[in-house]
């Protein structure tokens, strides 16, 4: 009995050791490696705690998959996503700052490219269809919920899973927006 | 109090935005539809006897006129070659009162004069680009062989009764066109009715 109170006198002190040494940490740096390994997608956040459980931050990803691209080239898809860039805001639902869940509400800027059947006359005056290539940018508001946790006071792991809309050009960009990852970081 | 009010305000907030999520990112982008109307014709006759073939029978130009445009459709181009464009059909008898059932023959009882086809629970017809006359033909028989009544119907594929769907055979990245196409010969139903006698 007396071992385990110990143990969790003990833990309780690392715990708050930990807290009040990442309170003082106020910058950190992710990279998403579910997304890289997945979709092919290059992404990197930074965040900075401002303190009272609230924190913001950016996203920024860039994407070549192969699996979308030939998607698009064989007609599955319309668009195809190539980069986004997402600011947010987040709170952390939980008292501990080792091991918390936070939401986030996040807006983007996103881009890729966009494909539309057009009808084309050729020399002989004669009508075809082909397909023209295009740019899309479009901007979007989300939400997203996430878990994180700290080792050594620096090292990050969170996960995180959020969607919105895109919201100014939608005819050619996708409804949907998408933030899902498994995130290594470096806090500060 | 307030940070609770927080906390709930995110969710909810959260929880709205997933609940709206929708994506119109599905489908196929390479596909296009054409109004025309007999492309398709069958061979009537006033009678058919046992051992007769009912013919059907295509041959339509590369090039199409399309409602609402004054040129002409290039779909040889438009499909990047498309090789042939394929239609199903089938051939049932009756074998009570409105009870009817498909015939099936083997394929090398067809009468395959131009074009391809295949037979199983339908009629699988491909009409094969010929690059002399810059047409799509189809010339297949299907041989009649016992008395009774019969119907042939383009239905099974095609999302109307009284059209026949002809698609483009599909070539990696390249458009393909699906074609609706009015047969006259057919009643309101969509079938054309006929008796083979001895």
């Amino acid at each position: 009995m007396k071992k385990l109170l110990f143990l969790f006198l003990l833990f309780s002190a690392l715990s708050q050791a930990q807290d009040s040494g990442l309170a003082a940490k106020k910058n950190e740096f992710r990279f998403d490696v579910l997304s890289l390994l997945t979709s092919q997608k290059i992404s990197v956040s930074y965040e900075r705690f401002v303190g009272n459980s609230w924190s913001v931050g950016f996203n920024t990803n860039f994407s070549n998959s192969s699996k979308l691209n030939d998607d698009f080239d064989n007609g599955y898809r319309n668009n195809v996503p190539k980069f986004e860039v997402n600011p947010y805001v987040r709170y952390a639902l939980s008292k501990s700052k080792s091991r918390y869940y936070f939401a986030e509400v996040f807006g983007s800027y996103n881009g890729g490219d966009f494909k539309e059947i057009v009808r084309k006359l050729d020399e002989n005056n004669i009508a075809y269809y082909t397909t023209l290539k295009s740019k899309y940018t479009d901007i979007g508001l989300g939400g997203s919920l996430g878990y994180k946790m700290y080792f050594n006071e620096k090292i990050a792991l969170e996960f995180i899973v959020g969607f919105g809309k895109n919201l100014t050009n939608i005819d050619k960009s996708p409804d949907v927006i998408s933030r899902v990852g498994l995130n290594l970081g470096y806090r500060f | 109090m307030k940070m609770k009010l927080l906390k709930y305000t995110c969710l909810l907030t959260i929880v709205l935005l997933l609940s709206n999520c929708d994506t119109n990112d599905d489908g196929f982008y390479n596909d296009l539809y054409l109004e025309t109307s007999n492309l398709v014709q069958i061979q009537t006759q006033p009678t058919f006897t046992v051992g007769d073939n009912i013919y059907l029978n295509a041959d339509f130009s590369r090039y199409q006129t399309e409602p609402g445009q004054t040129e002409p459709l290039d779909m040889y181009k438009t499909t990047g070659n498309a090789s042939e464009f394929s239609f199903s059909y089938v051939i049932e008898k009756e074998v009570g009162t409105d009870t009817w059932e498909v015939v099936t023959v083997n394929d090398s009882q067809l009468d395959i004069i131009e074009g391809d086809a295949q037979n199983g629970s339908f009629v699988l017809g491909h009409c094969i680009y010929d690059s002399v006359s810059e047409s799509y033909k189809y010339n297949v028989g299907f041989p009649l062989l016992s008395t009774g009544n019969y119907r042939l119907s383009f239905g099974y594929n095609s999302t109307s009764a009284t059209k026949v769907e002809l698609r483009s055979k599909p070539k990696p990245g390249k458009l393909v066109i699906n074609m609706r196409s009015q047969i006259s010969t057919l009643n309101s139903s969509g079938y054309y009715l006929f008796t083979v006698t001895n």
